[in-house]
């Protein structure tokens, strides 16, 4: 047996896999330069990819890093200019590995138990750097595990790292505590890992989800446009704990979706802020968007909208100087909101329904409310509109709960995390600091409200509001400018921005943040036919199963009784 | 691939001169030189060399060596013709030394003093060139002569070494990896050298 100086046992130490190369350079803010080749192995740069972990052996503690970067080197520059004797093939091995290397680059994240098994230690964020000569390794299964964590009520499996079958999961914990956001180019999964992110949440019971379902994808079944088949939603999956709200009963019906909740909206709902944040959609002018307020003073809350829809012509121009407001603008709102919101269905001079209290409700009632658009999912103007009115009142009722809770009255209110997509829209520089959605992000969760914002445009983001968001998941983004604005407040970004850019088109993000101990690329877990079955496993509150039927009877019933 | 055909211990010389990094020493017999780059052992515990210069002059430098051939049919009818020339000339060659054998272990780096005069030269026979060329510290610390040991002298180290491994392209890959670190920033002159190690 061999003790060491600290007496632990040397040849109880992990196994170790190949020895990738030698550090040979680097600072703990710009990385770690890695020589490729040393000992007995010659690896070349081809064996690496961007992304992929090593682990570094160092004096006192072994380090766990992700490769940032991969190139190549020379020892000497005339072997540019000169690469004669080359094309020998002897030659061309002799040289590779050792004249002509290759180097990686990698960032040191956290600093490993040296020992596998230790559980004294954990993996912790790494404040120091191997010293030179450093053996470097190929992270094998285990060391990714256990940075990664495993599958458990707190940690929700999300994809797996590029190569590897090894599970990254996030901790739900630290993922609904602060704002989520969930970026890419369109048709890159952004909606597959919200789907995804969305059961998490579900079955961890950390928080209630409200999700303003745009397209209606999450609620009742999707179609996964790329094969052209369905998608299970949430409402399949979890038919118990799910709540299906409409704003369009018709289409609902059609797919099949029996809609828990009709949604209906009055004039009198409809306040000033919700047409200012629609200035852009409504194409409204400053002077236009403020009348709003005159006429609300002028009419009160409850009647504003319904008196200035109700004139007409001259009686619009009179009602204009009496408010003081330039005639112009005035009829120019009036035609925006007549003709544009005016054909909204959902909207009517009076409503019994209180859908802000109704969904507060289901929440409260530890239900996850799915809200869907049915055929205004392509109109922006109603989906900033509701989502907006909602949440705004949601948050009011919140605010509430919460201030009566912590003056000792009732439970605090259960944590909701709020889902909407276009999120640019909401949260961009010019109405981001007003909108509910920029206080809810800013306020974080004081009054246990969070956002999970989608965007494939996350540069028209305030970046205050950017800088709040807790967990991000990217897929792909193309766009510089977008690439900055997901990586902005975080450190070691010059090397991320090269993984953004390189990951593949579909099904790949970039996650980082919070819910997790460091950043990494995972290809998202397939959410699938095989997905639904592993969810069986997975979680306590499932469906009941018939007795004794198999899992596959089970999946087959339940196509059936889906289809 | 097939072992060169075996080497013996020969006594084939004595030194003649000596200093820290190499030895003179002269051939017992006329043209008996080992050949450059083969590798040899001097005195008891050995100290180790390659062969690196040979030289073949007259005993007597004042009297320099005349041509006589002008009249023979052949090279070896001078000789024969000239029964004299063998006593008037001498084969000399120079050894670089690249380490020793102490308490049975063999070591990659100079002796603490070079060898004294008339110690004995023997060649290696097989087994010790494979042990000695296998162990590529001895190639190191050749290299690390390298500003006076020619490119043909290593070259030749490495290409003798390589017939008496077993697996001789793998020998070759590693040695050339050597040199490579040795040479990192003299790529020319590992260009220089590996042209001449395939066998
Ligand atoms: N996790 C996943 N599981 C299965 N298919 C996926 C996954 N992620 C992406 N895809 C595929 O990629 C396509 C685009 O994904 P989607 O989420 O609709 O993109 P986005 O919402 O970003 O426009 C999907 O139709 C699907 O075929
Ligand atoms: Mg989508």
């Amino acid at each position: 047996m061999t003790l060491n100086s600290d007496g632990i046992d040397l040849h109880r130490e992990r196994p170790v896999n190949e020895v990738l190369g030698l550090v040979v350079g680097g600072s703990l803010g710009q990385g770690l330069e890695v020589k490729l080749g040393g000992g007995n192995t010659w690896t070349t740069v081809e064996d690496v990819k961007v992304g992929s972990f090593v682990t570094i052996r160092g004096k006192r503690s072994r380090f766990f890093c992700v490769v940032t970067d991969v190139s190549l080197g020379g020892s000497d520059p005339r072997l540019k200019h000169a690469p004669a004797g080359i094309q020998d093939p002897l030659i061309a091995d002799i040289v590779s590995g050792t004249i002509a290397y290759g180097t990686i680059s990698v960032l040191p994240t956290l600093t490993m138990p040296n020992i596998l098994g230790d559980q004294s230690q954990v993996p912790v964020t790494t404040k120091t750097i191997p010293s030179h000569f450093s053996s470097v390794y190929t992270a094998t299964e285990e060391d990714v595990a256990m940075v990664f964590g495993e599958e458990d009520n707190k940690h929700f499996w999300i994809g797996n790292p590029l190569d590897m079958d090894t599970k990254v999961c996030l901790n739900l914990d630290e993922l609904v505590k602060r704002s989520i956001g969930v970026f890419g180019r369109s048709g890159t999964g952004k909606t597959f890992l919200t789907r995804l992110l969305l059961v998490g949440i579900l079955q961890g019971g950390q928080a209630s989800s409200l999700i303003f379902d745009m397209h209606s994808e999450y609620g009742w079944s999707g179609r996964d446009a790329d094969t052209n088949t369905m998608v299970k939603g949430l409402k399949q999956l979890f038919p118990s704990q799910v709540s299906t709200f409409t704003l369009d009963e018709e289409h609902s019906r059609r797919r099949g979706s029996s809609a828990d909740e009709v949604v209906r909206i009055g004039y009198s709902d409809i306040e000033p802020e919700d047409i200012e944040l629609l200035r852009e959609t409504l194409d409204l002018s400053d002077v236009a968007a403020s009348a709003c307020y005159n006429l609300q003073r002028e009419f009160g809350q409850h009647n504003w909208m319904k008196e200035f829809l109700n004139r007409q012509g001259p009686d619009i121009i009179e009602l204009a100087s009496r408010l003081n407001v330039q005639p112009q603008a005035m009829a120019s709102l009036h035609n925006r909101l007549s003709t544009r919101l005016g054909r909204f269905d959902f909207l009517g001079e009076k409503s019994s329904f209180d859908a802000s209290a109704k969904i507060i409700e289901h929440l409260e009632r530890g239900k996850h409310v799915v809200l869907e658009f049915g055929k205004y999912g392509n109109n922006l103007t109603a989906y900033i509109l509701i989502s907006n009115l909602l949440t705004r009142r949601i948050h009011n009722r919140y605010i509430e709960i919460k201030d009566a809770a912590d003056g000792g009255q009732g439970r605090d209110p259960r944590p909701v995390v709020i889902v909407i997509e276009e999120a640019h829209k909401f949260l961009n520089p010019s109405v981001g600091s007003q909108t509910i959605f920029g206080i809810i992000a800013r306020e974080m969760r004081k009054y246990n409200v969070t956002l999970m914002v989608i965007d494939q445009r996350p540069s028209a983001i305030d970046s205050e509001v950017m800088s709040q968001i807790g967990t991000r998941l990217t897929c792909s983004l193309d766009n510089e400018r977008d690439i900055d604005a997901v990586l902005s407040g975080v450190s070691g970004s010059r090397h991320l921005r090269g993984v953004i850019s390189r990951l593949e088109a579909k099904q790949q993000s970039l996650i980082f943040g919070d819910a997790l101990p460091m950043p990494v690329v995972v290809h998202t877990r397939s959410y699938d036919e095989t997905f639904y079955s592993q969810l069986e496993y997975g979680s306590s509150h499932m469906q009941s199963t018939v007795l004794g039927e198999t899992s596959a009877e089970r999946l087959e019933r339940e196509i059936n009784e889906l289809f | 691939m097939a072992l060169d055909k075996p080497l013996e211990v020969r006594r084939v010389g004595e030194v003649i001169e000596s200093d820290t990094y190499s030895v003179m020493a002269q051939c017992y017999e006329l043209y008996m030189a080992p050949p450059i780059g083969s590798v040899i052992a001097i005195g008891t515990p050995p100290v180790y060399a390659i062969v690196n210069l040979i030289k073949t002059e007259p005993l007597d430098p004042s009297r320099p060596i005349l041509a006589r051939g002008k009249n023979s049919e052949s090279e070896s009818q001078v000789y024969a013709d000239n029964p004299q020339i063998p006593r008037l000339l001498a084969t000399r060659f120079e050894g670089f030394l690249i380490g020793y054998q102490e308490e049975e272990m063999d070591k990659a780096y100079l002796p603490p003093v070079p060898p004294i005069i008339h110690s004995f030269i023997y060649t290696c026979d097989s087994e010790s060139t494979k042990r000695l060329t296998s162990d590529l510290d001895f190639l190191r610390s050749m290299i690390s002569q390298a500003a006076v040991v020619s490119d043909e002298v290593i070259a030749a180290f490495v290409r003798n070494g390589a017939k008496y491994q077993e697996e001789s392209s793998d020998y070759l890959l590693a040695a050339g990896r050597v040199l490579a670190e040795e040479l990192a920033g003299d790529f020319p002159r590992l260009n220089s050298i590996l042209r001449r190690v395939r066998l």
